[in-house]
């Protein structure tokens, strides 16, 4: 009630109606940027996002109370250099480039909007150019994507492919990576039934559309797979396809139940290689997750340096249709995995944790940020890679945070 | 028009006290023993020249200028004859209420009320608020536009006329809220039956009821009800209207009754046609090129695909007087709208030239209303079937430039949807009521109340073969039982009522699984409210009351239904509940030719379970998620000078909370602030003039209508840089209200500018809403 007195206090003109209301707030603008950006996801209502900057994460706790600029809906975040798109998901056909100014602060550099989400995003080898892709969700219908400037967040053209379609069968592609590599587009994909239930009849096999670039084509040069896993990637992941230092190009494939797999995949989650200068999977590599973590499947991957990626292991698959997106179910393992060796290695000090979306990560100095969310608490932790361990961080006051950035 | 005579206002007052005439007047209401007012009773001072005839409101009024003992005869036809003494020395003006027994019905004594029926609503202990449409009958005004201005509500409209609209009781809000008309609830009517569609002069009152509602509505209101009362029983009227005004608006009005009260039967046709362009202007949209949807800049534009069109037409007839039954009726209601949509509800950077939504609704109904003795029954039933066409075909892909592009031939998009779509959507509905009230004496009743509501719901797309929304046909029945027990004081000073409320839901949902399974829900829940209300009469002028009610909403059927394509079913549902409470204090004096009235009302909710969709992965339910606290206060003054001046004011602040401690097992970054997206402070008045005598026949009256909302944040307000938030900017809207009414109201004519300074006006967060616009209406008025 103490508001309602501050208002009729404020407002001695009520009675006439006339005058309005109005705080005299004085607009110093956005706030100073130092440190890392990060995409915090809050708790509450509409579990609204926000895009909030913190100097030191290894401490306190990192929360949108007071700061940060916020987002509509869900959005995935997805840094291009120095450029941070935030891109509509279900609530908002917006896409959005943040930069930092000469000042250090956050701004907007540009906007354009879309029509269906843009749901798979990559990029080219210079950074120049961000690709992003809209994905229809039912029918045969073209996945749309967009070549866009970086520095100016404007679309240059659209492309319209469908990877690869099959009305016989009712089977169209869901894209789960856009890799470039040289004058190559590689579009790693899940064979889904057509009606749009996510369903993946074709589960058993990984596939990847090659397309040449910057000239990306309708059709694809070529359609390349590999029997010896599942489809590659899952859903809402937009590294199913890494690149390392030296050119070679990994994939894993999951084919869990519970990352969105209906049926599940029969073959064993794993990692596949394309080595460098070629467009063929590499007959000689085949890394087995399940073997190597006891019956795991590998839920995300990304690459960290030295050969080396930070994945995530769904230690079983007993949580029911797309439990891995969700809070119910808390087994998910952090794990470095050295693609050339074949070996994984648990992070130390990191819990059992869930986590859905996680944007494209960048190692510096052999250690990266991670978001790790129990069924209790989140918190962020800093991982040393060649350690393969975890020292925890600053406590989230939020549900997770999607990505950490360099502007 | 009685408690008109209440309005007043404390500086006014001070101000024109010295123009008190020292005249005695008798003034009052008299109506039937149904409560509904009588007109053409007449009402004379025997044995003097002194008289006057009921309105059509039931209300008279004497005017005296001799102290003395007067008696007061009250004869009409088809009536019992009654007299009343009545003493003049100091009092100056008197309230004096009768309420007649029909000849037929054999009672010892006339039963003298002290308030109209309005008023008695408003004495009882349950927090409402009655508006009476009289005074806005002649001016373009739908419902909505009524309950705008009322304290408490308030309403969120997308666009223009048609256009979708929340309105918040209190805090709660949309289907938190149950409107009935004539108690019938109107639940699955249909959008052609919304409460804009109908003008005021089609209704007779709106009873508000907020928070805590009588077992003889029977729903599941967890926030309140509105129920509009049509009025105008066993009487022969003719009320026909048409108004015109900006962006092409026509609004039509027909409501007409004849009553034969030698054959004691009635025929009432009523209709209403609508239309409107909504073509306004647009004062800054983004513009996005066609081919790419980069940003080009904000323009100026006017809407140019939100042409709203909506058709009633209403047959009634029945009986009355019968020794069958007091009233005796069927009806047949068709009705039907086209809506055109510019953009989605929450998003102007969609732009549609296509999309659009018909819908067809025909009803069928049966009323029966009998006193016996002690005990009123009351009963309806209604059975209706309404088609909701959704239709997103075009190719074309438009911006707000009004260009277009055609789709490639293989790209299925719609203009909304990821697939054209033509979703044809048929619920069949049947409802019923049967309600007893049982007087045992002058202090003691008793009421009984039971409500049955089934729909059936079956959904077919014409274009997209992948969309299997309520493809199986599925069906939910509510079942809603009332008691209540009422107690009034000898004196009637204290009036209190204590009731309980069974609800029951039922169904059996079929859908499709992500693996195109066919899934079988059944619900069966069963849930037990209760609730009292209370009033003491302090003082002759001034009333407290007191009310609560432990309140659910049932879950809809969408909610539990899923839509067949990307929100699952979830039969495990709970409904939302609430514990309302209200604390309210009145205050009513006429001061020598003022009326003056003033109301204050605190109101609490504590909500617990609201239902909202959780997201996971590309798919999703709705689950039983928040708590929200509301805390608030709302006031009102009515003050009437002479029916000369009057004022109206009313202000509201409302605190909502969000109480849930965790989300998904973390704790809740907004535990205890303020719920966002939701007006939590506006103020209203309403200031009126007639300058014309009163005995005089043509009246001339003029309003000044001023709207305050404050501005409120989009987004949790403690989260986020301060300087970058979204805001709703506050609103002060004024319109002027002009009428001029000839031969006692018979021809009238109004000029209505609504929002007169032109402001730029937003409900909701980017979705503007229309300027400056101007109404002439027409209304001829025969009783």
């Amino acid at each position: 009630m103490k508001n309602l007195l501050t208002l009729l206090i404020l407002c001695p003109a009520l009675g006439a109606g006339l005058i309005s209301c109005d705080s005299n707030n004085e607009d110093p603008g956005p706030e100073i940027s130092s440190g890392i950006t990060m995409s915090l996801k809050t708790t509450g209502g509409d579990e609204t996002e926000f895009i909030v900057n913190q100097e030191h994460i290894m401490e306190g706790e990192i929360s949108a109370t007071g700061t940060g600029i916020e987002q509509t809906g869900w959005r995935f975040f997805y840094p291009v250099g120095k450029t941070l798109f935030a891109s509509g998901y279900s609530d908002d056909n917006q896409c959005i480039g943040y930069i930092s100014d000469e000042q250090g602060r956050i701004v907007k550099n540009g906007q354009f909007i879309f029509e269906n989400a843009l749901e798979m995003f990559g990029h080219s080898d210079d950074q120049d150019t961000w690709l992003a892709m809209e994905i229809p969700r039912a029918g045969f219908a073209y996945r749309r994507l967009h070549f866009v400037d970086v520095a100016s967040v404007t679309v240059t053209k659209i492309i319209d492919t469908k990877i690869f379609e099959s009305k016989q069968d009712s089977l169209i592609a869901w894209p789960t990576a856009l890799q470039v590599r040289e004058d190559k587009l590689f579009v790693t994909f899940h064979k889904l039934d057509a009606k749009g239930w996510f369903t993946t009849p074709d589960a058993d096999a990984a596939y990847i559309a090659v397309y040449p670039y910057p000239d990306v084509t309708a059709e694809p040069e070529k359609i390349i797979a590999d029997t010896r896993t599942s489809n590659i990637g899952v859903n809402g992941a937009t590294t199913g396809l890494i690149e390392t230092d030296n050119g070679d190009m990994y994939s894993f494939s999951c084919g869990a139940e519970m990352a969105g797999f209906a049926p599940a995949a029969t073959k064993p989650s794993g990692i596949l290689r394309i080595k460098a200068g070629t467009a063929e999977f590499d007959d000689t590599y085949f890394f087995n997750i399940e073997e190597a973590t006891d019956g795991g499947k590998i839920f995300w991957f990304d690459y960290v340096g030295g050969n080396k990626a930070i994945a995530r292991i769904l230690t079983d698959d007993n949580g029911g249709a797309w439990a891995a997106y969700g809070r119910d179910v808390f087994n998910q393992k952090l794990v470095i995995i050295d693609l050339v060796a074949k070996t994984v290695t648990d992070v130390a000090n990191v819990p059992l944790h869930a986590k859905r979306y996680t944007s494209p990560v960048t190692a510096n100095d052999g250690k990266v940020y991670a978001s790790i969310e129990t069924a209790t608490e989140a918190f962020v932790y800093q991982i040393d890679v060649n350690a393969a361990t975890g020292t925890k961080g600053a406590k989230i006051n939020g549900k997770t945070i999607k990505g950490f950035y360099e502007l | 028009m009685y408690q008109k005579r209440f309005f007043s206002g404390l500086f006014i007052l001070t101000a024109i006290s010295s123009f008190a005439q020292s005249a005695f007047t008798i003034s009052g209401n008299i109506s039937d023993a149904h409560g509904n007012p009588v007109p053409g009773i007449s009402i004379v001072l025997k044995n003097t020249t002194i008289g006057d005839a009921t309105d059509l409101n039931g209300d008279y009024q004497l005017k005296i200028y001799e102290p003395g003992n007067y008696t007061i005869v009250v004869t009409g036809i088809g009536y019992e004859s009654r007299s009343q003494n009545i003493s003049l020395k100091t009092e100056q003006i008197i309230i004096q209420n009768f309420k007649l027994r029909e000849r037929t019905v054999s009672m010892d004594e006339v039963v003298i009320t002290g308030q109209s029926e309005a008023e008695a609503l408003r004495l009882k202990g349950y927090a409402v608020e009655v508006i009476e449409s009289n005074e806005q009958k002649n001016l373009t005004a739908d419902i909505n536009q009524v309950l705008k201005g009322t304290s408490g509500v308030n309403l969120r409209e997308s666009g223009g006329l048609g256009s979708g609209f929340k309105l918040s009781l209190n805090g709660l809000s949309g289907n938190q809220i149950r409107y009935f008309i004539d108690g019938v609830p109107m639940e699955n009517f249909g959008s052609a039956l919304t409460l804009n569609n109908f003008q005021v002069n089609l209704i007779d009152k709106l009873e508000v009821y907020k928070g805590v509602v009588p077992v003889a509505l029977g729903a599941d209101a967890l926030g309140g009800a509105i129920n509009i009362v049509t009025g105008y029983r066993q009487k022969s009227f003719l009320d026909v209207s048409y108004s015109y005004g900006s962006f092409n608006t026509h609004r039509g009005s027909f409501n007409g009754q004849y009553a034969d009260e030698k054959n004691r039967y009635f025929v009432k046709l009523a209709a209403f046609v609508n239309h409107s362009d909504n073509n306004y202007e647009m004062k800054n949209v983004p513009l996005y090129d066609l081919e790419l949807g980069n940003y080009l800049g904000d323009i100026r534009t006017k809407r140019f695909h939100d042409n709203y069109t909506s058709g009633m037409l209403f047959f009634e007839t029945g009986l009355f007087n019968r020794s069958l039954a007091d009233n005796i009726s069927i009806g047949l209601t068709y009705a039907n709208n086209r809506k055109n949509y510019q953009h989605p509800d929450n998003n102007i950077k969609r732009v549609f030239g296509h999309f659009h939504t018909d819908n067809e609704t025909f009803l069928a109904s049966a009323k029966y209303d009998r006193q016996f003795k002690k005990i009123h029954l009351k009963a309806f039933v209604n059975a209706g079937q309404i088609e909701e066409d959704i239709v997103d075909a075009s190719t074309r892909k438009y911006n707000w430039a009004g260009d277009f592009i055609e789709r490639a031939p293989e790209d299925p998009r719609g203009e909304l949807l990821q697939r054209r779509s033509h979703l044809v959507m048929t619920d069949k509905i049947l409802n019923s009521h049967i309600g007893l009230d049982y007087e045992v004496n002058d202090n003691h009743s008793i009421s009984f109340s039971f409500t049955q509501n089934h729909l059936d719901r079956m959904g077919k797309d014409l274009l997209d073969a992948f969309n299997k929304s309520f493809a199986s046909p599925s069906h939910v029945n509510k079942n809603i039982l009332g008691l209540a027990y009422s107690f009034a004081s000898t004196d009637s000073k204290l009036k209190t009522t204590a009731f309980g409320k069974s609800y029951w839901y039922r169904g059996r949902i079929i859908t499709q699984d992500y693996e195109n399974n066919d899934v079988t829900t059944e619900p069966d829940n069963h849930n037990n409210g209760f609730g009292a209300a209370i009033s003491y009469k302090i003082m002759h002028d001034l009333l407290i009351k007191a009310s609560y009610e432990k309140a659910f909403r049932l879950p809809e059927s969408y909610e539990i239904l899923g839509d067949g394509i990307y929100v699952n079913p979830n039969s495990t549902l709970r409904p939302e509940k609430s514990n309302n409470f209200n604390f309210g204090a009145r205050y009513a004096h006429q001061f020598p030719g003022v009326r003056f009235k003033a109301e204050a009302n605190y109101f609490y909710r504590f909500s617990e379970d609201f239902i909202r969709f959780n997201p996971l992965g590309p798919f999703g339910e709705y689950e039983n998620l928040n708590n929200v606290k509301t805390e608030g206060v709302e006031g009102s003054i009515d003050v009437n000078y002479r029916d000369l001046i009057s004022l109206h004011a009313n202000i509201t602040y409302q605190n909502l909370t969000d109480r849930t401690e965790f989300d998904e097992g973390l704790p809740n970054t907004n535990y205890k602030s303020r719920v966002p997206n939701i007006p939590y402070f506006f103020y209203n008045i309403r200031f009126g003039i007639s300058p014309s005598k009163r005995s005089s026949e043509n009246k001339f009256s003029m309003y000044w209508h001023t709207r305050y909302i404050h501005e409120f944040f989009l987004i949790w307000e403690n989260l986020g840089n301060p300087n970058e938030k979204n805001i709703i900017p506050t609103q002060l809207i004024h319109d002027l209200q002009g009428e001029y009414s000839m031969r006692d109201g018979r021809y009238n004519v109004s000029l209505t500018i609504s929002n007169l300074a032109d402001a730029l006006v937003y409900d909701n967060f980017s979705i503007q809403k229309p300027g400056r616009a101007v109404y002439l209406k027409l209304r001829y008025f025969l009783h």
